[in-house]
């Protein structure tokens, strides 16, 4: 609670304000007699632009933090702060508001309309949003674009590969141009080529400014590609460090 | 201050919009759709035929096809409501993916609504015009056996009002039957909707 002063008192700008703050952060699944403290007291600051990898085995919340920081799920204890305000106050329609205009987020099994064309799913939450047919239309086609999909555009889920699946549901989470990118374990259930395409498309979109993402994941090729690397362990943040002071391949081997 | 940032447009969606999300994503199942139109359009093709019947039905056959009328919107009632809670928890991961998408409750509930609202215009109309038809094949048999005009046969005075009538409580039926279940719907959590995942 110092900092407005470190701020009066400081020439130099205030250091890079966290884009999502999560505070003793617990969630707590099930009743009484069998529990589940999916997270357990959680502290985790991801300051703005940065790229954190979320790593840990599974069951250890990665899912449970994504979801809390998406807005999806409400914590039993403790508060996620998204730029600097507490999603506590926000009723649900307001969280819904904040995932379709702040959010991007690509969640572990893509979840795709699949009566829908990959261009559909892509303008979904642009319609949401309230945009015409016409720019949802050329927001989404630059969207597949970026992700290499645009020969694929009319396709419809069932008809793509797993590894097409993928990258539509990122092509889906960035076309709303998010601040932050939620994506869980988005190489998991891929082959190495696409396993690497996802990678290097991940690469990609970091670069853009000001983009914080929060990545869960398993695969040391998106670890490298971070900025701090967050080691999640039955729901509490195990270790933070940066990644330039981790040897990354031994490191994920030892926490799988 | 938290407040400030946040500033998000109070952005609307529109009928257009919901209409699509509807169609596309969240529609319910065919099988679904057709019980709640067929609960409607017998209530609807019941009471058209009622409605126009000649002056000199017998009161007893008036009053029966009244109480059947009533017993058949009350049964038509429990079908929908039955059916759309059914098809509400066979929707669940589509609602949850349009909320995760951004789509509010309120988005949801209108889509819901809307779709039984077409629904039950739909049942409406058809019902409608079975009944009259039912109405005229009995006018022309009654023509035939000599039992007067066939315009005599079917009373068509009323037929404005009868249409608003039957719309009126179509209508009512549908949205009645989906109210509780549409507002189950929009409140689901995305993880209470998308079940346990791993
Ligand atoms: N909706 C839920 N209901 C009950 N338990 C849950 C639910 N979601 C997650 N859990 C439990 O919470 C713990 C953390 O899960 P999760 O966040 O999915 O882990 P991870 O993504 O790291 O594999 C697990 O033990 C899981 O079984
Ligand atoms: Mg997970």
């Amino acid at each position: 609670m110092t900092q407005p002063q470190a701020i009066l008192f400081s020439s130099q700008p205030a250091t890079v304000q966290p884009a999502v703050l999560a505070a003793d952060l617990t969630r707590i699944f099930g009743s009484p007699p069998s529990v589940v403290h999916a997270l357990n007291h959680l502290n985790l600051s991801v300051p703005a632009g940065k790229f954190i990898c979320v790593v840990g085995p599974s069951g250890s919340g990665k899912t449970t933090l994504l979801n809390l920081v998406a807005g999806l799920d409400r914590p039993t204890g403790g508060t996620v702060m998204i730029d600097q305000a507490d999603l506590a106050i926000f009723d649900d329609d307001h969280l819904a508001r904040l995932r379709r205009t702040k959010i991007g987020y690509v969640q572990q099994a893509a979840r795709l309309a699949n009566r829908e064309t990959a261009r559909r799913n892509v303008m979904l939450p642009l319609l949401l949003g309230g945009a015409d047919e016409e720019s949802a239309r050329r927001r989404a086609d630059e969207a597949l674009a970026r992700v290499g999909l645009t020969d694929l555009a009319d396709r419809k889920p069932p008809e793509l590969s797993g590894g097409q699946v993928q990258l539509l549901a990122v092509a889906r989470a960035i076309v709303i141009a998010p601040s932050i990118l939620l994506l869980d374990e988005p190489t998991s259930n891929l082959d190495l080529d696409s396993s690497l395409q996802m990678a290097l498309l991940i690469d990609e979109i970091r670069s853009q400014a000001g983009l914080t993402v929060l990545c869960a994941t398993h695969d040391a090729r998106l670890m490298e590609l971070a900025d701090s690397i967050a080691w999640l362990k039955d729901g509490s943040l195990e270790r933070f460090a940066d990644r330039r002071s981790v040897n990354i391949r031994s490191d994920s081997v030892s926490t799988r | 201050m938290a407040r400030e940032n946040f500033q998000i447009s109070r952005m609307h969606v529109g009928l257009a919009a919901v209409w699509r999300l509807t169609w596309r994503v969240l529609r319910m199942s065919a099988m679904r759709a057709w019980l709640v139109g067929l609960s409607v359009a017998a209530c609807s093709a019941l009471g058209m035929y009622v409605m126009t019947a000649p002056p000199d039905t017998a009161n007893e056959a008036v009053r029966a096809w009244r109480i059947s009328l009533g017993l058949s919107a009350v049964a038509a009632l429990a079908g929908i409501i039955g059916a759309m809670i059914g098809s509400i928890s066979a929707r669940r991961t589509r609602f949850a993916l349009a909320k995760s998408l951004g789509a509010t409750g309120g988005t949801i509930f209108r889509s819901i609504m809307l779709e039984s609202a077409c629904i039950g215009l739909a049942g409406f109309a058809a019902g409608a015009a079975a009944g009259l038809a039912a109405r005229c094949a009995q006018g022309l048999i009654e023509w035939s056996a000599g039992m007067g005009s066939f315009s005599g046969r079917i009373i068509l005075a009323d037929l404005p009002t009868c249409l608003a009538w039957l719309a009126g409580l179509s209508m009512a039926l549908v949205l009645a039957g989906a109210f509780v279940p549409a507002i189950s719907a929009a409140r689901l959590t995305v993880v209470q909707a998308a079940g346990q995942e791993d």
